[in-house]
């Protein structure tokens, strides 16, 4: 059946996607909408983030946290995407987070949504643990002292 | 959460695991410094655990459309050839049910057959000698005798007409054969009494030079030495049978033909039914 594949993946390779990765789907698409406040932006984030894996896929070990390859990914995808014009999304809990800076959001979904580690978000990230921390902490204090609309 | 150390302090460091505490996963190191500034953040402690809790939850409500997953699964296999394997994975599917289905049906089949067999040995050599059928053809015969007309399938002095209705009986077990004409004793009709486990006839005469007495010959399909029914054993002429008597009626039986047994139930004696057998009988 392998001749069959669009990716050029194999069966195993095909298997690997859909169990790990496509079921994902969603939460890169929550993290690209958190970060750009937007659906637009979200399906790109989402869209950026999947054709990377596809083209790297070869690359993809067995033993890969998919949480933490997509993440990757989808940081490396928003700061392609993230200087391109998104419609806002009206979403209440989007609108809550506005004020927060968006490190702050990245480091808020990476941590608490996604479940990474400090230190996987901060190589991530491209920066320290503390630094990690720090964002964190802010984004804690915005949800703790703001009114979050759902 | 990794770090145990951390250089924050003050709200970054409450803030930055406030998380951990609420997930009882605050590094013990930190316990003192957090417990001091959560002497005075009580409140945004139970705030954060309110609002964490809606972000999460509002946030796991959102989802990519229909048409960006269709994308993300085009990236690895168009529509075509995903119909194309589903199609043939659902055909194995289905062929493997199939012939799961042939196995499942045919042990199925194995196994009632199997039961069937193992009751029909276990009943079959039973059948006979539990049925105590003497006992039972002695009550029919009064009964007989009793009520006639209700118990007569064909009523017939006609001994060929008797002979052909008994000949087309369904279901018998064997071939009956009647009693040559007695002298003495007319023809009357012809009673099927089916039991669960044998099918009986009985051809019953009358002697109008007795009082209108009976006599009912009953063929019984099998052997006699199949029979729980003993008795005493008697030899007349040639005729080997047994006696089953009561204060009411005698029935004398013997094989008749090789798939059945005869009995000849009446008032008379037994030597005097033997003898009705044996003018009965063919040389």
């Amino acid at each position: 059946m392998a001749q069959g594949l669009t990716s050029g993946l194999s069966e195993k390779q095909l298997a690997l996607y859909t169990n790990q990765f496509y079921e994902r789907a969603d939460l890169i698409f929550r993290f690209g909408a958190l970060l750009s406040l937007s659906r637009e932006g979200g399906e790109r984030v989402t869209e950026e983030t999947f054709q990377a894996l596809i083209e790297d896929f070869s690359q993809v070990k067995s033993g890969t946290s998919p949480a933490v390859l997509l993440m990757a990914l989808a940081w490396k995808s928003w700061n392609k995407v993230k200087g391109q014009k998104f419609h806002e999304w009206k979403l209440p809990i989007l609108q809550s987070m506005k004020t927060l800076g968006v490190e702050q959001r990245a480091a808020l979904f990476a941590i608490d949504v996604a479940g990474l580690e400090i230190d996987e978000a901060a190589k991530i990230f491209g920066t320290s643990d503390t630094v990690v921390r720090q964002m964190l902490a802010q984004a804690h204090k915005h949800i703790a002292v703001t009114a979050i609309n759902v | 959460m990794s770090a145990n150390k951390t250089e924050l302090k003050g709200e970054d460091l409450f803030y930055s695991y406030i998380a951990d505490y609420l997930d009882g996963e605050l590094p013990r190191s930190l316990q003192t410094q957090f417990d001091a500034l959560l002497a005075s953040k009580q409140k945004e402690l139970e705030s954060f655990q309110a609002n964490r809790g809606k972000f999460q939850s509002a946030l796991g409500d959102v989802g990519g459309s229909e048409a960006l997953k269709h994308k993300l699964r085009n990236l690895v296999q168009d529509d075509q050839v995903r119909a194309t394997i589903e199609a043939s994975e659902i055909a194995d599917v289905e062929r493997s049910e199939l012939w799961s289905n042939i196995l499942r049906r045919s042990v199925l089949v194995a196994v009632v057959l199997g039961l069937l067999g193992a009751a029909v040995y276990y009943f079959m050599p039973e059948r006979l000698g539990n049925f105590d059928v003497i006992e039972y053809i002695g009550y029919e015969a009064l009964a007989l005798e009793e009520d006639p007309e209700g118990r007569t399938n064909l009523p017939s002095s006609d001994l060929e007409e008797i002979r052909q209705f008994v000949g087309a009986i369904p279901g018998l077990e064997f071939k009956p054969e009647l009693l040559r004409p007695i002298k003495g004793w007319n023809p009357e009709g012809v009673s099927i009494i089916d039991y669960d486990v044998m099918k009986v006839v009985a051809v019953n005469y009358v002697s109008p030079e007795r009082s209108n007495e009976h006599i009912h010959h009953f063929m019984l399909p099998g052997k006699l030495s199949s029979m729980k029914f003993k008795g005493e054993e008697a030899d007349y002429r040639g005729i080997k049978y047994r006696v089953y008597g009561n204060d009411k009626i005698n029935i004398i039986v013997w094989q008749q033909s090789a798939d059945m047994v005869g009995a000849l139930a009446g008032h008379r004696s037994a030597p005097e039914l033997a003898e009705m057998v044996r003018m009965g009988t063919p040389e």
